[in-house]
C-alpha cells in the first residue's frame, strides 16, 4: 500500500528526498525507472503548429468561397482590427464622481464594484473608476498591481499606462508598474491591446514585456502569487527587484556598488525582510546590511 | 465599439481561433496519436476539429473549444474503424553519437526490450496508453491532463499508475 502511493507521488515528480530513498529501495525500483526512460522511444511524430493552421485557414477560404453566401471572413478580421486600433482609452482623471482606491506599502484592500466583480488591490497601488456610468461602462484605471475576478458581462477593461486590458468574465492579474507590465490570466480569457496589437490569453498564459517587446509563456500557478504574500520573479534585473521589494518594505536601497542590470529569477516573501534579502542575494552571491531605514547591497 | 462586446463569447474571431489553435493542437494531435495510432491520421484528425470548431464557432465559447475539439476528435476517429490494435511505432535505438562500439549484445537486448515494451502498450487499454504516455513522454502533470480530458486528478493519478505496473508485469514477465 505504501509503496503503490510512493510510485504515485514519483510519477506526479512530488517525491520528498525522504520519500524518494525510500522509493530507490523498492525491489521494481529499477524496471520503473527502465520503464519510464524508454516511454521516450514511443514518442509521437512531430507537430507542426503552423503548418497546420495554415492547412486550416486555407481549407477555411476555400469553403468560404465556394459556398455560396459570399461574405469574405477577412472582412469581419478588418472589422475586428479596426475595433481594436480605435479602442484605447484616454483616461480623464479629472472626471467627477470618481472613486478611487489607494494601498499604501505592504497593504492590500479588496474593492466590490456595482456589478459585484471584486479586485484584490495589491501594495502601493492605485485603482478608479466612476462607479455613475458603471452599468454601461466597465472600464477603470490601474496603476500598480491588482487582481481581477470580473462576473459575466459588457466588456470589462482595465487601462493602463501600457495599454488596455479587456475581458468578458474571467479572473486576471495585472501588474502595471512604472518598471513593469504583466498580465497573467487565471480563468477564462483576456485581450490585452498594447502597441496596436492585440494578444489573446487563456487560462494560465502570463504575458511580459522583455527588453520592449511583448512574449507569452504558460504558467503553473493558480493564483497570483503576491496574494500569497510572495513576489516570484523570471530574469529581472536588480533594479527591478528593489522597486519590487519597496512595495512591500518602507526602506531605502543602496546598490552604488552591484551590477543592477544583473539578472535575478526567484521569490521573496513580503513579510520577512531578513529571508527576502536572503532570497535575492544569495544566489547572486551579494551580502546586504541593515542600518536604520537602509539596506545596503554589496559583492561577496 | 460595440463589437468589443462579442468580443469573446464565441470562437468566430480569427485571433481567437488561432489562439485556440496554438495552445490545443499539439495536445489534441498527441491525445490521438497515442489513444489510435497512426492508423487515423492524427494531423488530419486535428485540422478535421478544428474545421468543425470554426463551422459551430457561433455556438461556442472558448471556455469550451477545448472540450469540444477533443470530443469531436474522439468521435470522428470512433467512426473511421472500429479497433484493430494499435501499435506504436518506436525510434530505432542505432542513435550515432552513442554506438560507435556498442556491444552487439546489448544493442539486441535493447531491441528486444523495446518490442515487449511496444507490444505491452498496444495491450493496455485507450485510457490508460493515453494518460500514461502524456505523463512518461509529453511530461505532463496529474493536474494538466486531468484538464485536458476533462476528467478527475484522481483518476489520472489511478490510470498512469495501473498502466505503469501492468506494463511492468508484461515485460518484466513478474
Amino acid at each position: 500500500m505504501k509503496e503503490e502511493k510512493l510510485i504515485k507521488k514519483w510519477l506526479n515528480n512530488e517525491l520528498s528526498e525522504e520519500e524518494l530513498k525510500a522509493f530507490k529501495q523498492l525491489d521494481a525500483y529499477s524496471s520503473y525507472i527502465k520503464l519510464s526512460e524508454k516511454a521516450k522511444y514511443f514518442k509521437a511524430p512531430k507537430f507542426d503548429k503552423q503548418q497546420s493552421l495554415n492547412n486550416i485557414q486555407s481549407k477555411i477560404e476555400i469553403n468560404q468561397r465556394n459556398s455560396k453566401s459570399t461574405k469574405p471572413i477577412y472582412g469581419y478580421i478588418a472589422a475586428f482590427v479596426a475595433v481594436v486600433i480605435i479602442s484605447f482609452a484616454i483616461i480623464n482623471f479629472t472626471n467627477q464622481g470618481l472613486s478611487s482606491y489607494q494601498t499604501q506599502l505592504a497593504d492590500t484592500e479588496n474593492i466590490i464594484l456595482p456589478d459585484q466583480s471584486q479586485v484584490d488591490l495589491a501594495a502601493n497601488s492605485t485603482l478608479s473608476f466612476e462607479p455613475g456610468t458603471w452599468n454601461n461602462d466597465r472600464s477603470l484605471n490601474l496603476e500598480g498591481e491588482a487582481y481581477f475576478m470580473v462576473e459575466k458581462g459588457e466588456a470589462f477593461k482595465v487601462n493602463t499606462s501600457y495599454g488596455e486590458v479587456e475581458v468578458l468574465g474571467t479572473k486576471f492579474n495585472v501588474k502595471s508598474r512604472t518598471y513593469d507590465f504583466e498580465v497573467t490570466c487565471f480563468e477564462g480569457s483576456v485581450q490585452v491591446n498594447i502597441d496596436e496589437k492585440a494578444i489573446i490569453l487563456l487560462a494560465n498564459d502570463l504575458l511580459y514585456l522583455q527588453n520592449g517587446s511583448i512574449q507569452v509563456e504558460q504558467v503553473r500557478h493558480s493564483s497570483p502569487h503576491w496574494k500569497k504574500d510572495r513576489t516570484t520573479l523570471k530574469s529581472k534585473p536588480i533594479s527591478f527587484v528593489i522597486e519590487e521589494l519597496k512595495n512591500y518594505y518602507d526602506l531605502e536601497f543602496d546598490a552604488a556598488e552591484v551590477d543592477t542590470s544583473r539578472l535575478y529569477s526567484g521569490s521573496f516573501p513580503h513579510n520577512d525582510i531578513n529571508i527576502a534579502l536572503k532570497s535575492i542575494t544569495l544566489p547572486l552571491d551579494l551580502t546586504y546590511q541593515i542600518t536604520d531605514k537602509k539596506v545596503i547591497l554589496s559583492n561577496k | 465599439m460595440k463589437n468589443t462586446k462579442s468580443l469573446f463569447e464565441n470562437c468566430c474571431e480569427s485571433s481567437m481561433f488561432s489562439k485556440l489553435h496554438q495552445r490545443y493542437a499539439k495536445d489534441l494531435h498527441d491525445f490521438i496519436y497515442y489513444k489510435f495510432g497512426e492508423q487515423h491520421n492524427p494531423k488530419d484528425k486535428v485540422q478535421e476539429a478544428f474545421m468543425k470548431l470554426w463551422e459551430n464557432c457561433k455556438k461556442i465559447s472558448p471556455e469550451k473549444a477545448k472540450s469540444y475539439l477533443f470530443s469531436v476528435a474522439n468521435n470522428t476517429t470512433l467512426n473511421v474503424i472500429k479497433h484493430k490494435k494499435v501499435v506504436l511505432k518506436y525510434e530505432q535505438t542505432s542513435n550515432p553519437k552513442s554506438s560507435d562500439h556498442q556491444d552487439p549484445q546489448f544493442i539486441l537486448e535493447e531491441q528486444e526490450y523495446l518490442k515487449k515494451y511496444q507490444k505491452a502498450l498496444s495491450n493496455l487499454s485507450e485510457e490508460k496508453r493515453v494518460t500514461f504516455l502524456l505523463n512518461r513522454v509529453e511530461g505532463k502533470t496529474h493536474k494538466e491532463i486531468a484538464e485536458l480530458l476533462g476528467i478527475s486528478r484522481k483518476t489520472v493519478e489511478k490510470r498512469i499508475y495501473t498502466a505503469l505496473t501492468e506494463l511492468r508485469k508484461e515485460i518484466h514477465e513478474i
